[in-house]
């Protein structure tokens, strides 16, 4: 009977401080194989974690393995891992086939096959056609699938994308999802941040969810959003009455508490997709207009508020 | 199915452990280093002076007869001593414009971060970025140096030339790597400490110009020629005079020269061990 694998990537309390400031605090988590999205907002230390699993850092405290190995100065472990960082203003003067290639070069591969491997990796993610284009003249989307084909190149393991989809257009998202998806059926495990989570949606279902340097939530998105939705969700309604739908929606169940501001109407409901099937009717009903529909909450700020201040 | 269960692809490239894995980070930075049309005006500069150096010594020789104009090479490796003392403005000019920005540049535009991704060590890093500064050194003492002897070998009318410098390409190897390595480990040094290559190159050019201010005030406020060892350039002179047997120097100078030259490359390696990191710190 064969041993089982160690999970991609365990993560035991660990930490990282920059000088006073806490990056990530004490986070203990395991990622399996396949896609993990790794999803928080802004300054939430998503990039500390992945450079700490890339080995670019090393952890102030705790101990993380990647492959059942510690990564910080590990070439060895580098070899099986592809690197997606966030910036993207490096290298500014190679072509797009000279930058890959010198990647490859770095990681030990023969020049003739590092060419090959570099055009290929450039075709998979539609750049073919700018192999010979300065990095520089490039535009940020170019730039986001020429990084993602340089960690790709060297036929990883694993893949660790530090906000991949930022930049690229519509159809170029979509390519880039699929291309992800295509390697992880071939048996790569990915672990991709975003701090769109709709983004991190049309990649995987499993989520880590981070905030403010601490592992908020793990699991299936449904698990997530079933956590989500028994928090009370904040709906703005805007329109010339506010009192008066305020009026009718008093006496729903499960509307928690209204308000007003800038002129709109402001409703706390503990069942948002019944308020959504029902208020369409209620405004036909009474013949009041609306101008204006958002949710406040739905941005993954607030997402993280409710589970991390529950 | 889940697409996760089907397990790792196996490894199927033909890589192999590479003994040089600093070159590919050398190569690299020499092909900045071509970029730079400064760095090309210094680099002819520095080889148009070894025609100069070589007019000196044959204008020096007229007097003394038309067969000293043909074999000025009777003066033995003063000449060649000569031509790599000079040449260290050269290299400390060229390496302000090429070398300066080699770590800082990386650090800015987070190069670090994808070179710290890859299966190669810190040690790795820092050897190859002191391989492109240690050759773009070399450019301007070994190539000068090479084409000095070449030419004296060529023009001497026999092989007393050869017979009697039998150590002098070692000689000239081993002063141009001595300027090469002790400037190249500098710059790197101080180019590690920041984010902005000019500010590294007016810091490292600011150094050894002071160091030359130093070296003449110095000796003449505490009147004793031994201070001149101060100023950079008179230290590797210093130090060089014992591999040519040439110069003029106070006695010890060489010696202490050895050490200052000795602990200044340490501090530069340890300072790039430790500055050496693709870290933010974040404030």
């Amino acid at each position: 009977m064969s041993s089982p694998r160690p999970p991609v990537i365990r993560a035991e309390r660990l930490s990282r401080w920059y000088g006073d400031v806490i990056g990530l605090n004490d986070v203990t988590a395991v990622v399996s194989e396949g896609i993990t999205g790794l999803v928080g907002p802004n300054g939430a230390g998503k990039s500390t974690f992945l450079r700490i699993v890339s080995g670019e850092l090393h952890p102030s405290g705790g101990s993380v393995t990647v492959l059942g190995e510690v990564p910080f100065a590990n070439p060895r472990l580098h070899r099986r891992m592809g690197y997606c960082p966030e910036g993207d203003r490096f290298f500014d003067d190679l072509r797009a086939e000279d930058f890959v290639r010198h990647l490859l070069r770095l990681s030990g591969w023969p020049r003739p096959e590092a060419r090959r491997r570099a055009r290929e990796a450039l075709a998979e993610v539609g750049m073919d056609h700018a192999r010979d284009t300065r990095l520089r003249a490039c535009s940020k989307g170019m730039r986001q699938r020429i990084k993602i084909a340089q960690a790709l190149a060297a036929d990883p393991e694993i893949l660790l994308l530090d906000e991949p989809l930022t930049g690229l257009d519509p159809v170029a998202r979509h390519e880039t999802i699929e291309l992800l998806r295509r390697r992880a059926e071939r048996g790569i495990s990915i672990l991709v941040s975003s701090h769109v989570l709709h983004e991190v949606e049309s990649l995987t279902t499993r989520i880590l969810l981070i905030n403010r340097g601490r592992i908020a939530a793990t699991g299936e998105m449904e698990e997530i959003r079933d956590l989500i939705d028994r928090h009370p969700r904040r709906i703005r309604l805007e329109g010339p009455e506010p009192r008066r739908l305020a009026s009718l929606l008093v006496d729903r169940e499960d509307v928690r508490s209204l308000g007003f501001s800038d002129g709109a109407l402001l409703v706390e409901t503990t069942d948002p997709e019944a308020f959504y099937g029902d208020l369409p009717g209620l405004l036909v009903r009474h013949g009041i207009p609306l101008t204006g529909l958002s949710s406040p909450d739905d941005r993954l700020q607030a997402v993280f508020d409710y589970l991390v201040n529950g | 199915m889940p697409v996760y269960d089907q397990g790792y692809r196996p490894y199927e490239g033909a890589l192999r452990t590479r003994f040089l894995r600093w070159w590919p980070i050398t190569r690299r930075c020499l092909f900045t280093v071509r970029k730079k049309p400064l760095a090309a005006v210094l680099i002819a500069g520095g080889i148009l002076l070894l025609y100069e150096v070589i007019l000196v010594y044959a204008t020096g020789v007229t007097e003394r007869g038309f067969s000293r104009i043909v074999n000025p090479w009777g003066y033995g490796d003063g000449i060649f001593y000569d031509l790599l003392t000079r040449e260290t403005y050269f290299v400390v000019l060229l390496l302000m414009v090429s070398g300066a920005g080699q770590i800082a540049e990386d650090v800015r535009t987070g190069a670090l971060q994808i070179y710290f991704s890859k299966p190669i060590t810190h040690a790795d890093y820092v050897l190859g970025k002191l391989g492109a500064v240690v050759l773009s050194g070399c450019l301007l003492t070994l190539l000068p140096g090479a084409l000095l002897f070449l030419a004296c070998a060529a023009f001497s009318p026999d092989w007393s030339f050869l017979t009697g410098n039998p150590w002098l390409p070692l000689r000239i190897l081993a002063f141009s790597l001595l300027i090469s390595i002790v400037l190249g480990s500098l710059v790197l040094a101080v180019s590690s400490l920041g984010r902005k290559g000019r500010v590294a190159a007016i810091v490292f050019g600011g150094a050894y110009f002071f160091s030359m201010v130093l070296g003449e005030v110095l000796p003449r406020i505490l009147a004793d020629s031994r201070y001149e060892i101060v100023h950079l350039g008179r230290c590797l002179g210093a130090a060089g005079s014992t591999i040519f047997t040439q110069g003029d120097f106070p006695a010890g100078s060489p010696a202490l020269a050895w050490g200052i030259l000795a602990s200044l490359s340490l501090v530069s390696v340890l300072l790039l061990a430790r500055k050496v990191k693709a870290v933010e710190v974040v404030r």
